[in-house]
């Protein structure tokens, strides 16, 4: 019995009449594909992306060199040096972070006494030698500089 | 008699009080102010408990216990008493914990978390404290103290010099030092430890790691002859800091100043980090295994006419295996004692110099003459046994020496006198102000290192081990370096061999500088520092034909008269064992690294025996000494010599030799902050029963030589006949208060 109904089905090409029906519905509604990289998604004020250290607007760095995102990092991404500065302050002489083994979790952005240490809203980037992906403090500043007006109009977005 | 601590019965002494029955059955209760060896004061009010039938808590640390007593540490009445305690001291707390060293460790952190609240009612403004400037290892945050005072009595109790106090009161409260000065006891760096925040904290250590990071190891220090036991905390194979281990039989919780900061030096930028030779008048870099070679064939060359001098703070397993290395080459002449210049009866000596009694009973003894050290300075641990001696059981203690210092304990009566007046300090008997202990008493005779470093040094130990004989006194003699009972014991000596078996053949007339050596070789010594007689010994370098160096650093005479040097590594770098001055012998690991190609003293010496054939391994040396010390024969320390030659007095001023602990072995003298800290120059006395004046010209003798000084400065004037000669220092050139100039 069942084999005369799919041999029916099959004679009228109703499957495929039932799958252009959808295919029909669709042609008269707006299109949800967008054309990366021409188009962007919108993106989550939350969004967990490339880090970035954080300026005061002073021009002076917030890390303080607690190593608390060090401990906290559940992939061990994160390794720093301090130092007692000449002005007697607790200061980082390195800060790294592997982007290969970081997880993009946020737990640094969240142990950060400081909110030094920030995940910003970058995610479209490459490394073109395998050393490249540890980024040194120079260049998470530099993020951070570049990302710091973003990042504030992001928390003005978080708060409660 | 017992008590029952949250429903549980213990057994209990009485006098206890309830904080000691809790902490000895690992009950937990949260305190500040009580520390099991600083005196009760109940100031901090953490402690509070509930015992049953007191209208309000106690404080635990303060309460004797009572039989039967029912003690409550966690329940209502006993928490809301914690939660209101904890939330007034943290009212004036700053909330700067990511930037704190004690962050991880601190007694508050983990207080404030078991029993404090999330909230505070306090909303005014916080207090601020400016810091104070208290010398170069002790820094500073005084915002953070919570006025336990532990610190305080910490100088009061233990360490005898009343360093910070308290001032002010209430919110004023300051801990400070009361006349601007920086901490000067060698003690103060256990403030550090006993600070329950990060008011205290070590500068070396400032900022450079965090507690949780750290990575714990035990080791023994290798400054003084106790042998104190210590854990190091590395972080990235680099000492970070260091702090005492707990030992009751040596240091108790404690730790000396020079311990504690003491491995500043291991990153000095003198340490020799390749095997040199030279070449062409330079020293070049080479290989262990041409440096193997080349130093074999000259002790094949030279055997009989060479010279080799072992530091004692090289460890046990070092010092058997280069004795084992040079007497299978036939070398005679090895010796520790650099610093010494009276050999005459050696022999007579006791097979292991040691300080025969057990620390814990320095309490009992009724009394105690100290020739010749200045403990408190020397030996901070062992000052701490003699002050708890003199406080608890009112032990008579007088100290004899050739220079003037100050002491952390009360002396009964100090003398200053010169090396002749010591001499014949109980045999002369014009001198009536004699010590005259009662024989049925306890009494101990305690000679230092100093005076080891007198030309009549013989003659004043004879004399004073037959007083202590005449007074059934125990005879204790201090070690000047770390392993100095390990160097007698190891057979680095020219007259025995290991376990103190005497050499027959041995020439009575041996002096370590006379002789004109062929070879020389110096372990871990620097000429310029480490020697009695600084410019014989240069004089040495230049006369012998090859010098070889075992050096960690290096000096101005390894750079101009070395041909071969072998980069050793420090102490901390390497494992081996001390033989401390109790005789007791303490194994220490590798903690770090060696710097560069520089290697463990153990194993080039290894190599060296090994390639003329010796199959030794680490663990069968190991096993060799343990047979050695068990085989010993130890009998007392009683030096007795017969014929004994007095030694000629002179008109000259006599040059004595002052022992600075801050600089006893090439590491120390790399620590810049330990030579900021204590004023290296500050305990001298040139004596003189003349009348010395600005400007006067002296000639004093030493052996052969003939100095002209040239008086600077006069302060004391004390025993007489003296001038007194720092060596181990860095500032050669100033002798004594005078701060003289030696024109040869």
């Amino acid at each position: 019995m069942n084999k005369i109904i799919k041999f029916i089905k099959s004679l009228f090409f109703l499957e495929i009449l039932k799958g252009l029906k959808i295919t029909g519905r669709k042609l008269s509604k707006k299109p949800i594909t967008i054309q990366y990289p021409e188009e962007k998604t919108p993106l989550s004020s939350r969004f967990r992306g490339l880090h970035a250290l954080r300026k005061y607007p002073n021009g002076e760095e917030r890390c303080i060199g607690c190593k608390l995102c060090e401990a906290v990092c559940p992939a061990l991404a994160i390794s720093m040096d301090t130092e007692v500065r000449s002005d007697n302050t607790r200061r980082t002489t390195k800060y790294e972070i592997d982007l290969f083994k970081c997880i993009y979790c946020g737990f640094c952005e969240e142990a950060c006494p400081v909110d030094a240490i920030v995940e910003t809203s970058i995610f479209e980037y490459h490394f073109e030698r395998r050393k490249d992906s540890v980024m040194n403090k120079i260049d998470l500043l530099k993020i951070g500089d570049m990302y710091e007006k973003e990042e504030l109009k992001d928390r003005e977005k978080n708060k409660l | 008699m017992h008590i029952y601590i949250n429903d549980i019965k213990f057994d209990v002494n009485e006098n206890d009080t309830i904080i000691q029955v809790a902490d000895r059955n690992d009950i937990h209760i949260p305190r500040f102010c009580y520390h099991k060896r600083l005196s009760i004061v109940a100031s901090c009010r953490m402690c509070l408990v509930d015992i049953e039938n007191m209208k309000y808590p106690q404080p635990a640390c303060s309460t004797i216990v009572k039989e039967g007593m029912r003690v409550n540490t966690n329940n209502r009445s006993a928490e809301e008493a914690q939660k209101n305690t904890m939330e007034f001291l943290l009212i004036n707390h700053p909330l700067d914990c990511p930037v704190c060293d004690q962050a991880g460790e601190c007694e508050l952190q983990d207080v404030s978390l078991e029993h404090g609240d999330y909230k505070s009612a306090y909303k005014e403004l916080k207090r601020t404290v400016i810091d104070k400037n208290i010398g170069e290892l002790v820094s500073t945050e005084m915002t953070r103290c919570i006025h336990c005072s532990r610190c305080v009595r910490f100088g009061e109790e233990v360490a005898g010099i009343k360093e910070l106090g308290m001032t002010g009161r209430g919110e004023d409260t300051k801990i400070e030092t009361f006349i601007n000065e920086g901490l000067s006891s060698q003690l103060s760096g256990n403030v550090i430890d006993l600070c329950p925040v990060g008011a205290l904290n070590n500068s070396l250590y400032k900022y450079s790691a965090r507690t949780w990071d750290l990575k714990q190891m035990s080791s023994i220090s290798s400054n003084d002859c106790l042998g104190s036991n210590i854990f190091y905390h590395t972080y990235n194979d680099e000492i970070k800091r260091c702090i005492p281990k707990e030992d009751e039989e040596i240091n108790l919780s404690w730790l000396s100043d020079n311990d504690r900061f003491g491995y500043e030096g291991i990153k000095s930028e003198e340490r020799i980090l390749h095997p040199l030779i030279r070449h062409n008048e330079n020293l070049e870099k080479t290989d262990f295994n041409s440096l193997s070679d080349k130093f074999i064939e000259y002790l094949e060359k030279y055997s009989s006419g060479s010279c080799a001098i072992m530091s004692a703070q090289s460890s046990c397993e070092e010092m058997f295996l280069f004795q084992d290395l040079l007497r299978n080459k036939n070398v005679r002449k090895i010796d520790h004692r650099s610093k010494e210049c009276d050999f005459r009866y050696q022999k007579n000596f006791p097979a292991i110099p040691s300080f025969d009694i057990k620390l814990a009973d320095i309490q009992s003894l009724d009394n105690i003459i100290i020739v010749g050290a200045n403990i408190s300075k020397e030996f901070p641990i062992l000052s701490i046994y003699f002050r708890d001696a003199s406080k608890n059981n009112s032990t008579n203690i007088f100290s004899l020496s050739t220079y003037e210092f100050e002491e952390n304990f009360p002396l009964e009566k100090s003398d200053t006198l010169n090396s002749q007046e010591l001499e014949n300090y109980f045999t002369d008997s014009n001198n009536k102000s004699n010590i005259n202990l009662d024989k049925s008493k306890k009494n101990l005779i305690l000679i230092g290192p100093a005076i080891s470093y007198l030309s009549n040094y013989s003659n004043i130990l004879n004399n004073f081990s037959e007083y202590a004989k005449s007074i059934n006194a125990n005879f204790a003699l201090l070690g000047d370096q770390a392993n100095t009972s390990g160097a007698w014991a190891m057979g680095i000596l020219p007259h025995r061999l290991p376990g103190g078996v005497s050499i027959d053949d041995h020439d009575d007339s041996y002096e370590l500088l006379s002789n004109k050596d062929d070879l020389l070789i110096l372990y871990n010594l620097e000429p310029e520092y480490d020697f009695s007689d600084d410019n014989r010994i240069v004089d040495k370098l230049k006369e012998s034909k090859v010098n070889i160096f075992f050096s960690s650093y290096m000096t101005e005479s390894i750079k101009k008269y070395a041909d071969i040097v072998f980069p050793l590594s420090t102490q901390v770098e390497s494992s081996g064992s001390y033989l401390n001055t109790n005789k007791k012998l303490q194994h220490y690991n590798k903690i770090i690294n060696p710097l560069g190609d520089s290697r463990e003293g153990a194993d080039i010496l290894l190599g060296l025996c090994n390639t003329i054939g010796k199959g030794y391994t680490h663990d069968s040396i190991r096993e060799k000494i343990k047979k050695i010390l068990a085989e010993i024969n130890i009998s007392n320390n009683y030096v007795q010599i017969k014929n004994l030659m007095k030694n000629n007095s002179s008109d000259y001023l006599e040059k004595m030799i002052i022992r600075n602990p801050n600089s006893s072995n090439p590491t120390l003298r790399r620590c810049n902050s330990i030579i900021k800290t204590h004023d290296n120059d500050d305990y001298f006395s040139l004596p003189s029963n003349k009348d010395v004046s600005s400007d006067d010209k002296f000639i004093f003798n030493e052996k052969n030589n003939k100095f002209k000084l040239t008086i600077k400065q006069k302060t004391h004037t004390k025993p007489i006949n003296a001038v007194l000669v720092k060596i181990g220092g860095t500032h050669k050139q100033k002798i004594g208060a005078y701060s003289t100039e030696i024109d040869l």
